[in-house]
Order: structure tokens, then sequence, then C-alpha cells
């Protein structure tokens, strides 16, 4: 009969669906680090991810080594600055503005620094007071009579500091300012 | 007290204090313009100067790194190259003095050397926006700080006596030869005669009055008596440019 046999039918065993994060033996649930690791395929991925990045990376920084100063050409006759490294560092920007508004605006061109000998030692006179020098406020006169090419210096270190476009002098200050005898960018 | 001796009272002392305020009102306006330390004035001698030799003009513009950008509508003597941008230039006497001149004066249409009047009252100073240019209190020098300059042109506008130029194009495009000590200008900013502040803080005079080989040219202080300036206008007839408009002109042209 007809009815019977459909009756059969549903009286079949049940048997429970297996999804792919159950455990056959048990039916439990798998948590993700039981299941059967992907972990390989992770690491090798990221393998692949971090060693495209440092090729890119040491590819832009130059023959896979990484720069980690600028490379700045130092004065080769002058060893002492009007301030110290670690002040014209700092506030070299600050120094040149207030100069160009003594100058231009007050009119006043010299200042008084003081002298150091060859060791960098301020020096004293026999009364042990200290000796200046008078230097022009000025930035062909002065800056660049020692800093003699702002292409190895300035541009050197703005470039890795990212505070000028990269590629030729884009230091605005030499828009009018006259470098005395530029030099080329090697061969000196 | 009787009134009236009251009221005598209260309107002498009110007159004291008027009187007061009013001399000191007038002492303050009266400081206004010109009273600086020193009063830097130029002299030029048209007996000796003719305006035909280019001297002063190449001097200056090579002190002070004035491009020779072409200006094709100018017909006057002197370098023509140098007439775009100029420091220094050849203006005739009837445009220059053209109060001054009438249809019969013989001299109308002879050369001058023209600059800027460095005045006692600049209009140019008082329309910059950003206060770039200014007369300086210690020499009376009407200068530009190029830095602050943001090429507006007002003061060109102001300027009576056209001694201010615009830089249209970078300088450097026309400039041959540079002098490393004075900087170029740079593209859209304005620039002028500045006295040769530069050469007068060293205790120089300015480049022009050096290049003039007639020594036509006396600069000086004019508060000091014994100046070249000075001197070069005691017992002479001596004129000024545009007198009427009040500017107070500090180059002075003798007769």
């Amino acid at each position: 009969m007809a009815d019977d046999k459909d009756i059969e039918k549903t009286e079949e065993k049940y048997e429970p669906t297996v999804y792919k994060y159950r455990r056959p033996e048990d039916g439990r649930y798998l948590h993700s680090d039981d299941a059967k690791s992907d972990m390989p395929l992770i690491v090798l991925g990221l393998g692949v991810f971090v060693a495209l990045m440092l090729g890119a990376t040491m590819a832009s920084r130059g023959m896979g080594k990484f720069r980690t100063q600028p490379a700045i050409e130092l004065p080769k006759h002058e060893k002492f600055c009007v301030r110290d490294v670690e002040f014209m560092r700092e506030n070299h920007m600050k120094l040149l503005d207030d100069w160009r508004d003594q100058v231009v605006r007050d009119g006043v061109r010299n200042e008084k620094i003081p002298r150091r000998d060859a060791s960098g030692k301020v020096m004293k006179d026999a009364s042990g007071k200290t000796v200046y020098q008078t230097i022009e406020r000025s930035l062909t006169k002065t800056c660049l009579r020692c800093h003699d090419n702002p292409k190895t210096f300035c541009d050197s270190c703005h470039q890795y500091a990212g505070v000028i476009r990269s590629g030729g002098s884009n230091i605005v200050c030499f828009h009018c300012h006259i470098v005395p005898n530029p030099k080329p960018k090697t061969g000196r | 007290m009787d009134r009236p001796k009251r009221n005598f009272l209260k309107i002498a002392g009110l007159t004291g204090v008027g009187a007061y305020v009013g001399f000191k009102g007038a002492e303050a306006i009266g400081n206004k313009p010109g009273k600086a330390k020193k009063k830097l004035a130029m002299v030029v001698d048209t007996r000796k100067c003719k305006g035909d030799c280019p001297d002063c003009i190449v001097a200056c513009h090579r002190e002070h790194n004035v491009p020779e950008e072409h200006n094709p509508n100018f017909k006057g003597p002197g370098p023509k190259a140098a007439q775009g941008i100029k420091w220094i230039w050849t203006s005739t006497f009837g445009g220059a003095f053209h109060e001054q001149v009438h249809e019969r004066t013989g001299r109308r249409k002879d050369p001058l050397i023209v600059l800027c009047n460095h005045c006692d009252d600049p209009p140019c100073t008082r329309v910059c926006p950003t206060q770039a240019t200014w007369k300086r209190e210690s020499d009376g020098i009407v200068t530009i700080d190029m830095h602050r300059c943001i090429g507006c042109r007002f003061c060109m506008a102001a300027c009576p006596y056209g001694s201010r130029s615009f830089n249209f194009f970078d300088p450097r495009r026309s400039l041959k030869a540079v002098k490393p000590d004075f900087p170029t200008r740079t593209l859209g900013v304005v620039e002028k005669c500045n006295f040769c502040v530069e050469r007068v803080s060293e205790g120089l005079e300015p480049a022009c009055v050096v290049a003039c080989t007639k020594k036509a040219l006396a600069f000086g202080d004019l508060n000091d008596k014994n100046s070249p300036a000075s001197k070069a206008l005691v017992g002479v007839h001596s004129i000024t440019r545009k007198p009427t408009l009040g500017t107070g002109p500090e180059v002075y042209y003798v007769l």
C-alpha cells in the first residue's frame, strides 16, 4: 500500500548532517584552534607580504641599505658655527628669521659672538673676560661662506625631513639670495 | 567771594588747560612726518648732469642686480635695455617738472635723471597692506622688505613719480652677471631705488654718486650742515618734483 510505504520511509534513521567544523566522532562544534589549521598558508602569505614591503622600502632607499641619517657635507675649513650644533639643528630657521628681521627692519647688521679656539673652548683674555668677534648677519656673506653648497647641506637634510620637495633646491631663500660660485652636487 | 571773580578764575583755568593741550597736540602733529634723526637726500646738479650718459644707471643696476628687461615703448636716451625694471632712469625736464615748465621753457625736452624721491610723507608706504615698505625712522630711506611683499602693486599706483617697478618675470632670466653680495628679487615683487641702504650702512656713498664722472650728484644728511648734499644746496636755486602733492621729495634738482 502506498500509505505503508510512506510511513516506512519516514521512520528511517535520522542521519545528522556532518558540518565542516563539527567533529564526526561526537558532533561537537570545533573551535578554529582545533580545526585542521590554515596556519602554514597564513604564515607563507605574511612572509610574502613582508618580503615585498621590505624589498620596496629597501629598493627606494637605495641598494638594500637603510639610511638612518641624511648625508650632509660639512665645511672643510671651518669647525665652529655662529652657534653650537645642537642649537643650530633645532633653531637655525628661527635664527635666520631673526637675522632677517634685524637686518631688514631694524638695520642692525652685525652681532658679537664668543671667539673659540681650535678645541672649541670659548676664548678668555688675561682678566678672564670672554673674547668676542663680530660677525655680519648675512646669509650669503656668513652662512654660505662655509656652507658653500646648499645642495649638499640644506637640501640634503630638508629632503630627509620632508620639508621640501625632493630634487633640486626648493628652499625659497635662494630664489633671491645668491649662492656664490655654485658647485655641482658631486665631484668636489 | 563775588561772582565775577569766580567766573574769571574758572575761565582762566580752562584757558590754561586748553592752551596746554592745544600746544601738545600741535607738537604731536608737527612731529609726524620727516622728523627723522637723519634726513638723507640727493642733489642732482642739472648744470653738470645733462642726462646724456648712462654711468649712474649702469653702476646702480650692476650694484643691485637689476634685470635688463627690455621695454620696447621706451624712447628716451640711456641704455634702452635697462628700462623695463628701473631704479634710476632718464626722463625729461618737461616730464619730471610738468608743474614747473611751460611751452617756451627751453630745456623742456632735455633728458633728466630721476629716481625714487624717498619722500618725507611717502604715499606708497601708506597703502602697503603688509607693511612691506616703510620709511626708516633712523635716516628717512623708504625701503622694501622683499620677504613681506605680496606683489599687490598698490604702492606702484600710489607713487606719483613712477619710481616702482614690478617683477613680471623671474629677474634671473635676463641677468647676465650677478653680484653675489646683493640678492636678486623674485617673481612677483615690487622694487625700486633703496638709496643704497647696504652701502650707506657701511659708510659708503651710493653707487650712482660714486660712478658719476661729472660729480653732478651729491648725497648726504640734510640735518648735517657739512654733508655734501647740504653744501650743494647752499646759494643755488633748486626744485623738487611735483611739490604741490605735499610728499616732500628728498631728491633736489639744482637749476
